[in-house]
């Protein structure tokens, strides 16, 4: 079955400086959706303002079109994975992967390279490893939409190529908003893109329109 | 998500400051033993202090892992209300068995 989600009418400001104000983005089942934009433009703040833990003056996210004012208290229709890794250290592997429903040799099929035991704490883990295992089980879990906050970091670039891959399988079951700087595979595995530039989302549709945005640099 | 799956999160969060909230429940106790009740209102305040100090310091340096509690359908508040609600009864329990045994 395929979903929307759509995002509008985002007002955000800090102080009187304006982060988020002419926003709009639709996501779908079936569909990687990047969105590109400058350091300090608010790509993370709209992240959030979407999964509905940050304050906002206005906005209107709807699933299906229906609104919901608190997104992130439904796992159901929509997962965050925030820039940073947020599981707990403390934590088993085989604990993380109970409370997210997931088999745990299911991560061993896709990263055959990566194979800790079950009884491995997270901190225990590289900092490569623990971006994996915060990926994986966010993109994997039961939810109509992920967002993804530079999923890329700490990654190597083999690993960056089989998280790509997950992702392409993954968007047959829900619908993928990514951002990252590594604007170069956004773009490889995007089905739309945007960039937000000064508070305001526009549709791009390739490297000439990341130049000439500004994002890029002209060649 | 099944009740069991809520309560052992719920006990993951709660092990954050349980040692050190324990601690504070122990030293009040004790407290209560040896001066019984007209110290009970500063005790009270005491725990009540710490409570606060216990919040302030989880949410300014444990602020990333509330995601994961996000992530699988707990609500802050309820994160929160339940584990702090979970301590001040064990405190209260407490003091009430301190003030039956005390001789």
């Amino acid at each position: 079955m395929t979903h929307t989600l759509t995002a509008d009418s985002i007002q955000l400001e800090f102080g009187l400086r304006p982060i988020l104000s002419d926003i709009y983005i639709q996501c779908r089942t079936g569909r990687i959706t990047g969105l590109l934009g400058r350091n300090g433009q608010g790509k993370t703040c709209l992240m959030r303002a979407i999964y509905g833990d940050l304050a906002c003056s206005s906005r209107s996210v709807r699933f299906d079109d229906t609104a919901v004012l608190q997104p992130y208290t439904r796992p159901d229709l929509v997962r965050y994975l925030p820039q940073f890794n947020f599981i707990p250290g403390s934590l088993t592997l085989k604990r993380v992967f109970n409370d997210f429903n997931l088999e745990l040799r299911e991560l061993g099929d896709i990263f055959p390279e990566f194979r800790p035991s079950c009884a491995s704490r997270i901190r225990d883990l590289s900092g490569g490893e623990r971006r994996l295992i915060n990926i994986y089980v966010i993109t994997r879990s039961p939810s109509q939409f992920v967002l993804l906050d530079e999923p890329f970091s700490h990654l190597s670039p083999l690993q960056i190529e089989k998280v790509k891959a997950l992702l392409t399988v993954e968007r047959q079951n829900k619908g993928i908003l990514i951002t990252d700087h590594l604007y170069q595979d956004i773009l490889e595995i995007s089905d739309k893109l945007y960039m937000l530039l000064d508070g305001r989302t526009q549709l791009a549709k390739g490297t000439e329109d990341l130049e000439s945005s500004g994002y890029l640099p002209r060649r | 998500m099944k009740f069991k799956a809520v309560i052992r999160l719920l006990v993951t969060f709660y092990k954050n400051f349980f040692v050190f909230s324990f601690l504070i429940t122990l030293t009040c106790a004790f407290l209560y033993w040896e001066y019984g009740p007209p110290i009970l209102k500063v005790l009270l305040w005491l725990k009540i202090a710490t409570l606060f100090l216990t919040f302030y310091f989880i949410r300014e340096y444990r602020q990333k892992e509330f995601y994961y509690y996000r992530n699988l359908g707990i609500r802050d508040p309820v994160l929160w209300g339940l584990t702090l609600g979970f301590d001040g009864c064990l405190y209260i329990i407490f003091l009430i068995l301190t003030y039956w045994i005390r001789p």
